[in-house]
């Protein structure tokens, strides 16, 4: 099944997911690098 | 000389006697001072004072001290001395006053101010209002009473979070408030109605411990499920919503803790700018970051600070950012601009208007072409430039910052001497088609109006290639613009040696009437109907009345006065009633309708 292409929206864990993983980096990081990261977090 | 004398008026004491004694011995000690300036004391021995007015030294003693106001008595180990001033005052003491002096003043340092030694703060009281304190004491348990009468009722109220921490057992990343709030409603059974005055005190021990216990309380974070969704609709929803948070710095593509992120001084700010400007062009942020800020491109921060330069920059008024993703150029508001100074950059946008309606946004996919071919009209040989129509945006970048007006490109031309040009690209807004500029050298040197190129990307979306194609060596009279002083069109020889369309040469032979006519102002030019109308005055052909003219040498000689696609003119036309079309491509035009 094909994925869905509406664009969701982020709620304040996410945010705070993704504030998260930007610190660690500590570099800039790319928004493909940024849903990896949240993808990965939603996994954890 | 003296030119005039005259006595001061003085009121002697005593009586009459007295008065006119004290008279004449004034007048004595005045004539004996007639030289000695008004404030110097003049001073005359009793006893020879006595003997010159003819009374006795008691007399005049008297007299003498009735008035201490004119007169002063000075004795002295041998004699006694009258003393006045030819004022008729008694002698001052002229001693200067050295008491205080400017030099005094400077020279010596102001004694400290008597203060007490720096002590620490002192802690400020807290007023209590007590009535304020009571008043929201009362509202709390007033809120407490309601929300319990509410669930014997059996009505459920902010069931979203609640129903949450009491199913799932689990601590939400809640605000302080709700935190203090929410364990008491959960600790309450909804079926249950207590009396009031029992649910007072079990509301407010709850609410206590969860301040107390707030260090603890980090809620986890468990993001959203977002296992079903594409990758280019949760990077949506990511830019969108990280765009807006103060804590994320974004730069184009690029994220990072605004926290982490390095700052500018006032001076990093002024050696970029001055470094721009003596390059006299813009320059990439790598360049930048190593020339200016003295990273080395192997040193492990510079990813970093160039994110960071890139991320200030793009706050900073006298900066603009020119670049593309591949080329990130910086440009400052002091840069000559690049292009054309025949045309302001905001007419020609006004001037390919049309593009904004043609080609709306987003209806392309930029850098989805390798190469385009182009004729260039003599509107764009005249000013050095090339629409931003459909095809090139499909062949060009998008600008990498949500407000980016321009971007400036480096254009190759392999078979003009290697040449390199920069161009600006200036991208469309609500009300001005976009274009790029800064050919009209080239077009010049190499080109005629009518000439045939193509554009080439390569892989850095900063960069690209034109190439024409070579041909035998031609004349012809071709038509310029001629804005030395009072602009009109005039057919210069020419020669060309590269590939032409025929079809938008304006030539002498082809349009020998558009000689010596001058350009249409500005105000009638926006208007197309009426450029078609005056273009048929120029090129049409009489025919009983009407004026004929071919679709294409219209759309040409259209092309000399504005910009206007095919597709334009045909709308236009097809709008006018003035304006026929039999089907063969020939257009009549009549004046009359």
């Amino acid at each position: 099944m094909a994925n869905e292409t509406r664009t969701p929206e982020l709620n304040s864990e996410d945010i705070a997911a993704l504030i998260e993983a930007l610190r660690q980096h500590g570099r800039p990081m790319s928004t493909s690098e940024l849903v990896a990261a949240l993808r990965a977090a939603a996994s954890r | 000389m003296v030119a005039e004398q005259t006595l001061p008026d003085i009121a002697f004491e005593g009586s009459a006697d007295i008065q006119e004694l004290a008279g004449r011995a004034f007048q004595l000690i005045r004539a004996q001072g007639m030289f000695a300036s008004d404030y110097a004391a003049i001073r005359v021995q009793i006893d020879a004072l006595a003997s010159a007015l003819d009374v006795s030294g008691d007399e005049l003693t008297g007299a003498i001290e009735a008035n201490p106001q004119v007169f002063a008595l000075e004795t002295g180990e041998e004699a006694t001395w009258v003393a006045s001033t030819r004022l008729g005052q008694a002698p001052r003491p002229n001693v200067p006053d050295t008491r205080h002096s400017f030099a005094e003043r400077f020279m010596t340092p102001e004694p400290a101010p008597e203060r007490p030694l720096r002590t620490e703060k002192p802690v400020p009281e807290v007023a209590a209002f007590t009535e304020v304190a009571t008043a929201i004491e009362d509202a709390h348990e007033e809120e407490v009473e309601i929300e319990t009468e509410l669930r014997a009722e059996g009505f459920t109220f902010d069931a979203d979070v609640s129903v949450e921490l009491v199913t799932d057992g689990e601590v939400a990343s809640i605000d302080k408030e709700d935190e203090t709030r929410k364990p008491s409603r959960a600790a309450e059974p909804v079926e249950a109605p207590e009396p009031v005055a029992e649910a007072v005190p079990e509301v407010a021990e709850p609410a206590a411990e969860a301040v107390e216990a707030e260090p603890q309380a980090e809620p986890a974070v468990v993001p959203s499920d977002f296992s079903g969704l594409d990758d280019a609709a949760v990077a949506a929803a990511i830019a969108e919503t990280l765009r807006s948070d103060s804590r994320v710095a974004n730069f184009g593509d690029q994220w990072m803790a605004e926290d982490q992120v390095d700052r500018l001084s006032r001076g990093n700010l002024r050696s970029l700018a001055d470094y721009i400007n003596e390059q006299e062009q813009p320059l990439t942020d790598d360049v930048l970051v190593q020339d200016v800020l003295g990273v080395r491109r192997s040193a492990p921060n510079f990813e970093n600070a160039r994110f960071s330069m890139n991320f200030r920059l793009s706050s900073e008024r006298n900066f603009e950012f020119l670049g593309t993703h591949n080329q990130p150029f910086w440009g400052t508001t002091d840069l000559p601009s690049i292009g054309t100074t025949r045309r302001k950059a905001t007419d020609i946008g006004t001037d390919y208007r049309y593009l904004v309606d043609e080609v709306p946004v987003g209806s392309v996919a930029p850098r989805s072409v390798r190469s385009v071919e182009h004729t260039v009209s003599f509107y764009e040989f005249t000013y050095g430039l090339l629409p931003l129509d459909a095809s090139m945006q499909a062949l060009l970048p998008a600008p990498v910052m949500p407000d980016q007006r321009s971007a400036v490109l480096m254009v190759e031309i392999p078979q003009f001497e290697n040449s390199v040009y920069l161009v600006e690209v200036r991208y469309p807004t609500h009300n001005r088609g976009g274009f790029l500029l800064g050919l009209d050298d080239f077009y010049e040197e190499k080109l005629v109006p009518g000439a045939l190129i193509s554009i080439e990307a390569t892989d850095n979306d900063g960069q690209y290639k034109i190439e024409y194609l070579e041909d035998d060596e031609r004349q012809d009279r071709f038509l310029e613009l001629d804005d030395r002083r009072s602009p009109k069109y005039v057919f210069r020889p020419l020669s060309y040696d590269t590939a032409v369309n025929e079809e938008w040469l304006v030539t002498e032979s082809r349009f020998p009437r558009l000689g010596n006519e001058k350009p249409l102002p500005d105000k009638q030019r926006r208007h197309l109907e009426q450029v078609v109308e005056q273009v048929f005055q120029r090129i049409g052909e009489d025919d009983g009345g009407s004026l004929i003219a071919a679709f294409t040498d219209l759309l040409v000689a259209i092309n000399v006065e504005r910009p206007a696609s095919e597709a334009l003119l045909r709308a236009t036309i097809e709008a006018m009633p003035s304006v026929s079309d039999d089907g063969s491509g020939i257009l009549t035009y009549d004046q009359s309708a």
